[in-house]
């Protein structure tokens, strides 16, 4: 359902629906490869966690702001209709 | 073993930096040479014209200052050893005219004026040239705007108010000074240069000085064509023997060595007044090696310690017409640039044969300083 | 404490915070991995975060070892190549008493600018023959205790040397003062507010009433043409007038002046927020000034033995240096046009000259992850509190310590209590033992001198 981005392992992000690209820490390239492949936003701190030498709460409180800036600056936005992909 | 030889001003745009076409006429002239493109952007087009660069490179912005811009020059450097350095900004040159040394001391070869012959340059100093005994138009440097009224006196009017980097404006009156004044010391700084108005014809020439007083070679321009800011899209060479000799003398009272742009006005009045100097190969360079008077290669050479002859001046009525054209390019080669910061087209040499690590990512340094007089 | 390898046995992967960044079309912008990364976890070899740990945060932190360095640099410039050369420490730049004796230490005589500079001198032990009394306004009372000490008047303006002379009257003898000059040195802003001009004719004038009065003796002639000059030859055009000054006084007044004061305004490394680079890379080397001033000085024709001694009043460049700001990270933002905020517990109310600079920013330690471009603010609750417009830093935790300089000059003197106290200063000597130089202000500090009417009290 995110297929109109193209998110390469170096981080670089194409988004084809409007031409922008980006980069993303590896974190964020990992939270959103996550994301791209399926995965349900609710289990992403898990997720995180699990790779990332990181405390639960830090995760949750970095995914929270992240999905927010996703969102924000419209890269979760769909190409068929104004649903969105939320925390 | 081939050459490899680095060349700044990747910027091919509508107001164009030299250093695609001073890889062109290298080319020319060393088709095995390796060529390594020096960039400030991403998007600069020359990162990604096919048969230019062999390897693309950012650099971070001058302003970042000293340090950091020959730490980076140095990483490219361990990947890809660099023979020849030829930088072709106005912004960047202070900074390797100081690094020459240093550079040279890590096997990179430069061939650049030092430093005070590079500020002699400068707008606000152009003046002191006529002690040197090169002719230029009067001129005062105003840092104070209750001067404007001797102006007057001591050049009359029509006169051209400069500013102290960029941008000049014609005045009628000293109300148009002071308005430009204004705007020009806000944009520019202090001070603001007033130059004596020479009615006539602007020619511009490309120059190699050996940095004794010789001159390598030049060829001389009349643009034909200009874009909306005044630089040429096309032009043509000249040959005039009192301009010859006017160029040889100039570059002899400078003792110039390395490249440089002079822009020459011949006035109504007969006579030939120095303009400005521009301390790097101009855009239009690739014109020389049209000519036959391939002054890029000849700054290699040079810059490699070999001995290169003076050489003839160059034959008038060859013709340069600029053209854009659009290119296509993989989203992935892009995509090394901006992640990477670099692109390969060629193998990498062998001792530093492994990938460079994918790790940090930076975005710019600070926008807000964003250097006004550059890219040139 | 995040970053705490939490679970042995599983190895994750070292953890950064998720960021993404827009490439921005036709604006400035640079991504690949060549912006060299910088952290400055030690000043002067202590660790930045024990600083913290023993003196909290924000702190001061100056280095003796700088302030000795810079000093004796600036000094042998000049006594290279002029035999007679006296340092005076601009005491607003900085007057911390720790800081003032470091360089009286050095040989520094001090320059001060009001009877409470005055009073801090000679609480520093300074005698008054080794004091300049600077400034516009000199209350007559401090002129008397001056003169009676024995120190070095400059005198501004025609009133005050009205009052100077009527001083002299009174006590019965003659009194050598020294007068300060303006003029055009090709410099803009022209710092013509102070002094006598020269290029008008109003200084020789000056001096020719001073001389028939009777009751003064011209010493010396002193201009400080303005701060931060990054031009060398300002200097030598300063110093050729002061010298044509000098031996014109000589010609009309038969007396030599002993001492040519050239100020201070030698610039210091720190980088203005309209320089293109950082400022260090364009700060012209010490020498390039002492070889203007001394240059002019040797070619103005004094006779070999009345030539002046030379007098620098060099403030910013003796200590900018050695000062850093230690400051901890509050808080991360995200402002809602997407640019990163760090707030740090250092504003605008104690590092007052990044409205003029911009300082560079260093995090004591770098965690990784990707550096982005942010706007730095101070913890007060103003929107003019900006330390740093814009400066790329990696990821911060609320708790992580940076280190701003160069911050050594004016801003302990120019720091205020305002929304806060201010923090404590340290010195770190020469053989890296902290020393607290100010303890950090208690409220006693602040209300210590207020006084409640009768009716309001309870
Ligand atoms: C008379 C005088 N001397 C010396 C100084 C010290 O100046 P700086 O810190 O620029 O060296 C000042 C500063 O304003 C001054 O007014």
């Amino acid at each position: 359902m995110l297929d109109h981005l193209a998110l390469s392992e170096s981080g670089f992000l194409f988004d084809a629906r409007t031409g922008l690209t980006y980069t993303l820490s590896r974190t964020g390239t990992f939270l959103l490869r996550s994301l791209i492949d399926g995965a349900d936003a609710e289990t992403l701190p898990e997720r995180l966690v699990a790779s990332y030498d990181v405390e639960p709460l830090v995760a949750r409180r970095d995914i929270e702001q992240f999905l927010f800036r996703l969102s924000d600056i419209g890269v979760l936005r769909k190409d068929d209709s104004d649903e969105e992909v939320t925390a | 073993m081939s050459l490899t030889i680095a060349v700044t001003g990747m910027n091919a745009t509508d107001n164009p930096g030299p250093g695609v076409a001073v890889i062109r006429a290298i080319r020319d002239a060393c088709p095995d040479c390796t060529i390594v493109g020096l960039a400030y952007e991403t998007l600069d087009p020359g990162n990604y014209m096919p048969g230019v660069a062999d390897h693309a490179y950012l650099l971070p912005y001058p302003s970042v200052g000293v340090a950091a811009l020959s730490e980076r020059l140095l990483a490219i450097h361990a990947l890809t050893p660099i023979d020849v350095l030829i930088p072709t900004l106005d912004a960047e040159l202070p900074i390797w005219v100081r690094l020459q040394d240093f550079l040279a001391d890590r096997g990179i070869a430069t061939f650049l004026p030092d430093a005070d012959t590079l500020a002699l340059r400068n707008k606000d100093r152009l003046h002191e040239l006529a002690d040197l005994g090169v002719s230029v138009p009067d001129s005062v440097v105003l840092t104070d705007p209750t001067n404007i009224p001797k102006i007057a006196d001591e050049l009359g009017y029509p006169c051209v108010v400069k500013g102290r980097f960029y941008d000049a404006y014609v005045a009628q009156t000293a109300h148009d000074v002071a308005h430009w004044f204004h705007k020009l010391a806000n944009a520019w700084g202090l001070p603001v240069i007033i130059q004596k108005f020479v009615p006539g014809t602007e020619f511009d020439v490309v120059c190699v000085g050996d940095g004794e007083g010789g001159l390598i070679g030049s060829v001389a321009m009349r643009k034909m064509q200009l874009t909306d800011k005044g630089k040429a899209w096309g032009g043509v060479t000249v040959r005039d023997r009192k301009l010859d000799a006017f160029v040889r003398d100039t570059i002899a009272a400078l003792s110039w060595r390395g490249p440089c742009e002079l822009e020459v006005m011949r006035g109504d009045d007969g006579g030939l007044y120095l303009i400005e100097i521009n301390p790097r190969f101009p855009a239009w360079v690739y014109l020389s090696a049209g000519a036959g008077r391939n002054l890029p290669w000849a700054a290699v050479e040079l810059a490699l310690g070999r001995p290169v002859a003076p050489m003839p001046p160059a034959p008038a009525g060859v013709m340069f017409l600029r053209h854009s054209l659009d290119q296509i390019l993989p989203l992935s080669d892009f995509e090394a640039l901006t992640v990477r910061g670099e692109i390969h087209r060629a193998p990498v040499p062998e001792p530093a044969a492994a990938p460079s690590p994918p790790a940090p990512v930076a975005t710019t340094a600070t926008l807000t300083t964003f250097p006004t007089e550059f890219p040139a | 404490m995040s970053r705490l390898p939490k679970d042995p046995v599983v190895t994750r992967l070292p953890y950064e915070p998720p960021t993404i960044i827009a490439h921005k079309n036709g604006l400035a912008n640079k991504f690949g991995g060549q912006s060299a990364r910088r952290s400055l976890p030690r000043i002067e070899g202590v660790p930045v975060a024990e600083l913290v740990e023993r003196f909290g945060s924000p702190l001061f932190v100056f280095s003796e070892h700088t302030l000795r360095r810079t000093y004796r640099e600036v000094h042998r410039a000049f006594s290279l190549r002029y035999p007679k050369v006296q340092l005076a420490w601009s005491y607003k730049t900085n007057y911390l008493d720790a800081v003032c004796r470091v360089f009286h230490d050095e040989g520094a005589w001090a320059e001060v600018v009001s009877e409470v500079e005055y009073d801090m001198a000679r609480r520093n032990g300074v005698p008054g023959s080794q004091i300049l009394f600077n400034g516009p306004y000199k209350p007559e009372p401090a002129l008397r205790v001056a003169i009676e000490e024995g120190a070095h008047i400059h005198i501004d303006h025609h009133d005050e040397l009205y009052t100077v002379e009527k001083i002299a009257k009174e006590l019965g003898r003659k009194l050598p003062v020294t007068l300060r000059i303006n003029m055009d040195t090709g410099i803009q802003p022209r710092w013509d507010r102070f002094g006598f001009n020269f290029d008008n004719g109003e200084a020789l004038t000056a001096i020719r009433r001073l001389h028939t009065g009777g009751h003064l003796v011209l010493e010396g002639l002193h201009a400080h043409i303005g701060t931060f000059m990054l031009d060398p030859q300002a200097y030598a055009r300063g110093t050729a007038k002061l010298a044509e000054l000098a031996l014109a006084a000589k010609r009309d007044t038969g007396v030599a002046v002993k001492t040519i004061d050239l100020g201070g305004g030698l610039p210091s490394r720190a980088t203005l927020h309209g320089q293109y680079g950082p400022g260090a890379d364009s700060k012209p080397p010490v020498d390039d000034y002492a070889e203007a001033i001394t240059g002019a000085l040797l070619a103005a024709g004094f006779p070999q033995d009345e030539l002046p001694t030379l007098l620098l009043e060099s403030g910013r460049a003796l200590v900018d240096e050695a000062g850093f700001m230690i400051a901890s990270v509050v808080a991360n933002k995200r402002l809602a046009n997407g640019t990163r905020a760090v707030i740090v517990d250092a504003g605008v109310n104690v590092l007052f000259t990044s409205f003029w600079y911009r300082h560079d920013v260093l995090p004591a330690e770098d965690h990784g992850g990707m550096l982005e471009e942010a706007v730095v603010y101070g913890p007060l609750c103003m929107n003019i509190d900006v330390v740093r417009p814009s400066v790329l830093l990696p990821p911060l935790e609320a708790g992580d310590a940076v280190v701003f300089r160069p911050v050594g000059a004016y801003n302990v003197t120019q720091s205020m209590q305002f929304i806060r106290l201010r923090p404590a200063i340290v010195m770190i000597g020469e053989n890296k033992q902290v020393d607290l130089i100010r303890r950090s202000e208690h409220l006693d500090d602040l209300k210590g001198p207020e006084l409640l009417p009768e009716r309001l009290r309870p």
